[in-house]
């Protein structure tokens, strides 16, 4: 199922932090603490992020992806976190440097189902409709119903 | 109609993420337009193993760092959206080519 992949302690949408990399030893170690991902996905995020950015510039928001080798993954998730502050990232496909707040992190295992669940995110971060609600909530409760009840619409409409 | 089918090599760093979303949208709008390909999905680490015999297009959410001899389409619109049709487009003039 679609939506086992939001959970509602992966959620934050106050981190506090000065940049990407304090972001990824934040949400790395609460995603190893709380056994969604393994020892090393931290790094495998920095190293990750050097060699092939994942910030995507969307008509009405920026977010970012950050992902790894799924090795490093244990329970498939997207942690979902909005920053105070916004950080600087790098794009995906030509590392221009852009500025973000909304970060999803995508713990994917198997890759012949949850990369459906990506392909429905991005077209969910491609209408304004949704990214005004994603962008206005400020309650990890709010967000997790916001994710469930897109992305059980999504897979009714694909059935 | 050629008989061949066209060969396309959808690339992403890990292989499986944004590839996978490239390589739907594509296919789905191949088979809407009348055209088909085969393709398979792999990550840009490992395409020096690749050449021309191997695939007639590349289609890539990451930079492609490498020479392979095979022309190289950049998918990230199909990702934002933003300027998705031309891009799907530019695959469908290569697919028919």
């Amino acid at each position: 199922m679609i939506n086992q992949m939001f959970d509602i302690d992966l959620i934050n949408l106050n981190v506090d932090v000065e940049d990407e990399q304090q972001l990824f030893d934040f949400i790395g170690s609460d995603a190893i603490e709380k056994n969604f991902a393994k020892l090393g996905y931290i790094s495998g995020l920095e190293k990750r992020e050097l060699s092939y950015p994942t910030g995507l510039q969307f008509p009405d928001i920026p977010i970012a992806l950050p992902h790894v080798d799924s090795k490093y993954i244990g329970k498939p998730f997207i942690y979902i976190a909005r920053t105070k502050k916004v950080l600087k990232v790098r794009q995906m496909g030509d590392g221009r440097e852009m500025s973000t707040n909304n970060f999803l992190f995508l713990g994917i295992k198997n890759a012949s189902k949850q990369p459906e669940l990506l392909a429905h995110m991005m077209n969910a971060f491609q209408n304004k409709e949704f990214v005004q609600t994603f962008l206005k909530i400020d309650s990890n409760e709010q967000m997790l119903n916001l994710m469930n009840t897109t992305f059980e619409k999504l897979e009714n409409v694909k059935n | 109609m050629a008989n061949n089918k066209k060969n396309i090599l959808f690339v992403c760093a890990t292989g499986i993420a944004t590839s996978t979303v490239v390589a739907e949208k594509t296919m789905d709008f191949l088979h809407e337009n009348g055209l088909d390909a085969d393709y398979v999905q792999t990550n840009v680490a490992s395409l020096p193993e690749y050449d021309k015999n191997d695939a007639d297009l590349i289609v890539a959410t990451t930079e492609v760092p490498y020479e392979t001899g095979i022309p190289v389409i950049r998918a990230l619109p199909l990702i934002t959206g933003i300027g998705a049709d031309k891009v799907l487009d530019d695959i469908k003039k290569e697919i028919e080519k």
